[in-house]
């Protein structure tokens, strides 16, 4: 059985970011995630890496997210970017809130080189955007950072590696092995071979979001989240060019950022008690989002919706208050107070927070272990920030259009080059296989070979295959054989890979399919199952054990 | 703009050019309106008339048999309603065959008038192969796509061939699903090889496509340079038949084959298209030409948008572009407008409808469903031999392809259906959409003269 210092569990935003912190500090680390990488809440959140617009009411939490802006800037500027913002205000109302926004806001403006809040005429709103409702009296203008969660999450992993840290995927942990009060390891079972394996360690982290309680229960102790959803609706096409958030019907505060060639307008928040790994968005949650952004952006209802993205909230477990008073801080729970030393578990947090959730957590188990070291994360870069990176200069010397290094360039910073270097020996790996991105087959081959995707929709996380206008709708086809070269696949495992990917991709198209949607969708069945006829030859998808039976 | 014309085509896409070629050959005058391009331009290029029984998991062996036991079996496919137009129940079944085999003897022989060459019949199915080496049941194939004895002949060795920079084949996922198959079925070749070649004057180019290449292909040079590339390859491997991306000549694929088979000696099959579809392009140009050169006009990038009615009759329809509007008056009318892609059948979250006379949308069974929000007309995952229902809507008819009210009454006398926008089938799942399309085209195109010649 392998022995390690720290099991985690949970390949999270938080979960990697723990593991990162792990390694550098020394300790013989385990990651196991039962899916991919960023595959769980974190995947559907909107990046966004807040000065906290939404918990003015608790300044030391918009502090804390101010510093980590300014840590997160340090160590991975090459994932993160910075949006304009505008607040359009429709009605005198909205002023009052604006103004205590804007001071907070400003407090920290500096620290985090934005300029402070500044309130526009609609004129001046207009010119910036528009497609903002003339009807609006004034707006508020700042400025947003975002960072590319599944990046983020990604490179914390690979760093970890990179320290000594193992990372497996496709591995559930399903039972907490407790021996006289204290933890000793853990059993999980790997979903790619089947088999069953321990591994031992004298803390385990319970970094699972909203699956925790899950995990809680398994070893044995108590805990208690307050599940919140959340929704979000695609559009296909860059309906705004800045961020623009209003108010919503019921007042809360919802948002339209620019995304690459798309568009995230979210979110709802409703209290649910759905399975985590079974979420739809519902017909209200979509209208709810159109219904109220068109009241400051009436164009949105024009775009094509692509899908939609939902995940959960694991808040902390504040009850009879709306979920807009809960905090949005975390706690560390240490389960000795439950009886079962070495088990800590996450609930509550952030995106923004995780490397500080990483620091809290990964200082206990440090004191636990009587190891005194540092905590380095906030100094040390993520892999590919080394340096900085000339678009130009690259594009020139590979012959790749400038476009795509720059996109490239988004994603892994100074790796651009090792994926160029690819060309050298292979010239048609210049090839695009994703035209919505866009992203050629050199980065699909880099990314096979050293960031361990295993499914198509892996691929998507580390590359943004699929995720633009189309949503795989061309480049799946393309992309499978590439999977199946790289992975050694046999034509009929790629045609199970390939029929996966597209199930996957349709279950967040299925909810809002409308419109100009249907004829794309269209083109998907005429060209998977009409032209490939891939659902009469290709293989049945069995459910997976794990995967809900509809 | 005010035109007068016997007959007007509102689409065209396969139906629509098949019906205006049908009354232009009764010898009336034909306008057909089109947006632009639809389904068919995007489609793989090969005619499906029907390569699965709704509900079978074989595929059908013998078109005709296939859509006879579909004619017995399910009462709302176009192919049965077509029947029951011409004959009394009991007999129907036999006219659905005779009429789909009369609309494929009559087109094979048009089309090829217009330039390409169609292979195929109700007698047999015929197995083609696609960019990710998978077949499909199909009926009519453009010549190049025939693949003849590869399947068959086990002393065959197919070379599936890439070419460097476009990722549509990948030679190497392609022939080992190729093979994977042949194993499966027990006949067919027991060699299956891949080759990626390159073509040097496209080299430096960014981002290859499939039309570039067929664009290169349908040059004399383009097709040196690749036999030059092919043939030590092709004798190196003994290959017998060498499948290439569906890129072979943008305008007519029998020459690019032609000439390569004599330049490599061996047979070169081109493979079904996948969108942006060369050979989808092909058959659309070629209908095109088809209505042309028989005197049809073509008024392309027009939006038909308003009609007038009278006495139950359609007058007059309106379109517009960009630049003008016009006016077309005819006695008949033939509404050929496509499923989604096409844009005739279009859906919001309150529904379902017909775009441009607001006719109700039923499904395969003849269910209203115009009032369902369209994702409850689908399955929960993507691909499945059941497909999603939502792909089965559209307008209902009578046996004589006249749309059909909420009521089932005829709405307009003088109006036919044809092609994707009709309800009753999902071509995806049943592999019938082009040939759906040809054959109602034909049916609608027959009808529409009949009663312009009536009115007269
Ligand atoms: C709609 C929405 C929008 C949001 N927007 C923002 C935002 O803009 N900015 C921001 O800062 N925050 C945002 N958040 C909050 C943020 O996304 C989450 O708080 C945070 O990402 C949670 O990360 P996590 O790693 O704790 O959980 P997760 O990302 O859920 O990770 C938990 C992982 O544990 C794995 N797991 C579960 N059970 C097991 C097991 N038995 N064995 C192994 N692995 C297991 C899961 O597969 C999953 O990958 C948003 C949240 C939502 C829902
Ligand atoms: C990706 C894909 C692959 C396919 N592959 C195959 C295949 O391999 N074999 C096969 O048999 N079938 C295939 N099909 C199905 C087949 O393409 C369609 O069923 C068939 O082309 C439908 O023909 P149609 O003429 O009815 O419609 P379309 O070809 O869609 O034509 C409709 C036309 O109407 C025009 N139009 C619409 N509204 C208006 C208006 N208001 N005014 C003026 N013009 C208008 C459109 O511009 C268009 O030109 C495929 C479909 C797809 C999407």
């Amino acid at each position: 059985m392998n022995e390690y210092d720290v099991i985690v569990i949970g390949g999270g935003s938080t979960g990697t970011a723990v593991a990162r912190d792990c390694a550098l500090r020394g300790l013989k680390t385990l990651l196991l995630e039962r899916d991919d990488i960023a595959s769980g809440t974190v995947g559907t959140c909107a990046g966004m890496i807040s000065s906290g617009l939404k918990y003015m009411r608790e300044p030391h939490i918009v502090d804390m997210c101010s510093s980590e802006v300014v840590h997160l800037r340090h160590i991975a500027r090459h994932i993160v970017m910075k949006n304009p913002i505008l607040t359009p205000l429709i009605e005198m109302s909205d002023l009052s809130s604006g103004g205590n926004f804007a001071e907070e806001y400003s407090k920290r403006a500096a620290e985090r080189e934005v300029p402070p809040v500044m309130f526009l005429t609609p004129e001046d709103a207009l010119k910036i955007e528009p497609r903002l409702s003339p009807d609006i009296i004034a707006s508020l203008y700042f400025e947003e950072y975002f960072i590319d969660p599944f990046r983020l999450c990604l490179l914390q992993a690979l760093d970890a590696r990179n320290h000594g840290a193992d990372i497996r995927t496709y591995c559930e942990v399903t039972n907490i092995i407790v021996g006289q009060g204290e933890v000793t390891g853990v059993e999980f079972f790997d979903r790619l071979s089947g088999s069953i394996e321990r591994a031992s360690a004298r803390i385990v982290v319970n970094a699972t979001g909203p699956w925790a309680t899950r995990i809680a229960e398994i070893a044995g102790v108590p805990l208690q989240l307050r599940l919140n959803k959340g929704a979000h609706v695609i559009l296909d096409r860059r309906v705004v060019n800045v961020g623009v958030i209003a108010k919503a019907v019921d007042g809360r505060m919802i948002y339209l950022f620019p995304h690459e060639n798309t568009v995230l307008l979210g979110t709802t928040a409703l209290d649910t008690w759905e399975d985590p790994d079974n979420l739809t968005a519902s017909h209200d949650e979509i209208e709810y989002l159109l219904t109220s952004m068109s009241w400051v952006v009436p164009s949105v209802r024009e775009a094509r919706i692509i899908r939609t993205m939902e995940g959960v909230r694991p808040l902390v477990a504040q009850w009879k208050v709306p979920e807009d008073d809960v905090t949005r801080g975390y706690e560390v729970i240490d389960h000795e107070k439950d009886g079962v030393v070495g088990l800590y578990s996450f609930v509550g947090g952030k995106l923004v927070m995780c490397r500080r959730m990483a620091q809290t957590v990964t200082d206990l188990i440090c004191q636990r272990l009587g190891v005194d070291s540092e905590c380095l994360t906030h100094e040390r870069p993520l892999p590919g920030m080394e340096d900085d990176v000339d678009v130009l200069v690259l594009s020139r010397q590979y012959g790749v259009p400038a476009q795509t290094v720059q996109r490239m360039v988004a994603r892994r910073g100074t790796l651009t080059v090792r994926v160029l270097e690819l060309l050298s020996e292979n010239p048609s790996w210049r090839s695009t296989i994703c035209a919505c991105e866009p992203v050629i087959e050199a980065e699909l081959r880099y990314s096979l070979r050293e960031e361990f995707p295993q499914t198509l929709n892996d691929l998507r996380r580390r590359t943004r295959l699929g995720t633009g206008p189309c949503q795989s709708t061309y480049c799946a086809l393309r992309a499978a054989p590439i999977l199946a070269e790289e992975l050694d696949l046999s034509g009929r495992e790629a045609q199970t890979e390939l029929l996966r990917y597209l199930s996957e991709r349709w279950k967040g198209k299925r909810p809002s399919f409308r419109g100009d949607q249907l004829s794309q969708e269209e083109i998907v069945q005429g060209t998977y199952s009409c032209v490939l006829n891939l659902d009469r030859m290709g293989p049945s998808l069995e459910s997976q054990p794990w995967e809900e039976v509809e | 703009m005010q035109v007068e014309s016997d007959v007007v085509v509102i689409g065209g896409g396969m139906a629509g050019l098949v019906a205006a070629a049908v009354a232009l050959d009764a010898g009336l005058s034909v306008t057909v309106v089109t947006r632009g391009h639809g389904a068919t331009a995007s489609s793989s290029g090969a005619i499906d008339i029907l390569g699965y029984l709704p509900g079978a998991v074989l595929p059908v062996e013998i078109p005709a048999d296939g859509v006879h036991t579909l004619a017995m079996f399910h009462p709302w496919h176009p192919y049965t309603l077509i029947g029951l137009g011409t004959t009394d129940a009991g007999r129907s079944a036999d006219a659905s065959v005779a009429q789909v085999s009369d609309a494929i003897d009559w087109f094979r022989d048009r089309i090829s008038s217009a330039g390409l060459e169609i292979s195929g019949s109700v007698s047999e199915t015929q197995w083609p192969v696609s960019v990710l080496g998978t077949v499909k049941p199909t009926t009519l194939l453009q010549s190049s796509m025939v693949t003849g004895s590869m399947s068959t002949d086990a002393d065959a060795t197919v070379l599936f061939v890439g070419l460097r920079g476009l990722p549509d084949l990948n030679p190497r996922a392609a022939s080992s699903a190729y093979s994977e198959w042949c194993q499966s079925t027990g006949e067919g070749p027991h060699r299956v090889v891949g080759t990626v070649v390159e073509l040097r004057s496209l080299s430096q180019r960014q981002a290859l496509s499939s039309i570039e290449i067929a664009h290169h292909l349908d040059t004399d040079a383009g097709r040196t340079e690749l036999t030059d590339a092919l043939v030590p390859i092709v004798n190196n491997t003994g290959a017998t038949h060498v499948v290439l991306p569906p890129v072979m000549g943008v305008v007519d694929s029998h020459e690019a084959r032609e000439s390569l088979e004599t330049a490599l000696g061996c047979r070169v099959i081109e493979t079904l298209g996948v969108p942006p579809s060369v050979p989808g392009s092909r058959l659309q140009a070629a209908l095109e030409r088809m209505v042309v050169s028989m005197g049809g006009r073509l008024l392309k990038g027009h939006t038909v948008q308003d009609h007038r009615v009278t006495d139950g009759r359609i007058t007059e329809v309106t379109a517009r572009s960009r630049r003008r509007s016009v006016t077309v008056s005819a006695s008949a009318f033939v509404l050929a407008t496509g499923k989604f892609v096409g844009g005739g059948i279009v859906g919001d979250e309150t529904g379902l409808r017909e775009f441009l006379f607001g006719l109700p949308v039923f499904d395969a069974q003849r269910y209203l469903v115009g009032d369902e929000r369209p994702s409850h007309l689908t399955s929960v995952r993507s691909v499945t031999p059941t497909g999603h229902r939502v792909f089965a809507c559209g307008v209902g008819t009578d046996t004589m392809l006249r749309p059909v009210g909420v009521d089932g009454d005829v709405v307009y006398e003088n109006l036919f259906c044809a092609g994707a926008i009709l309800a009753g089938y999902n071509y995806q799942t049943e592999k019938s959409g082009l040939g759906v399309a040809l054959v109602t085209g034909h049916t609608a195109g027959t009808y529409a003269a009949r009663e312009t010649k009536e009115v007269m």
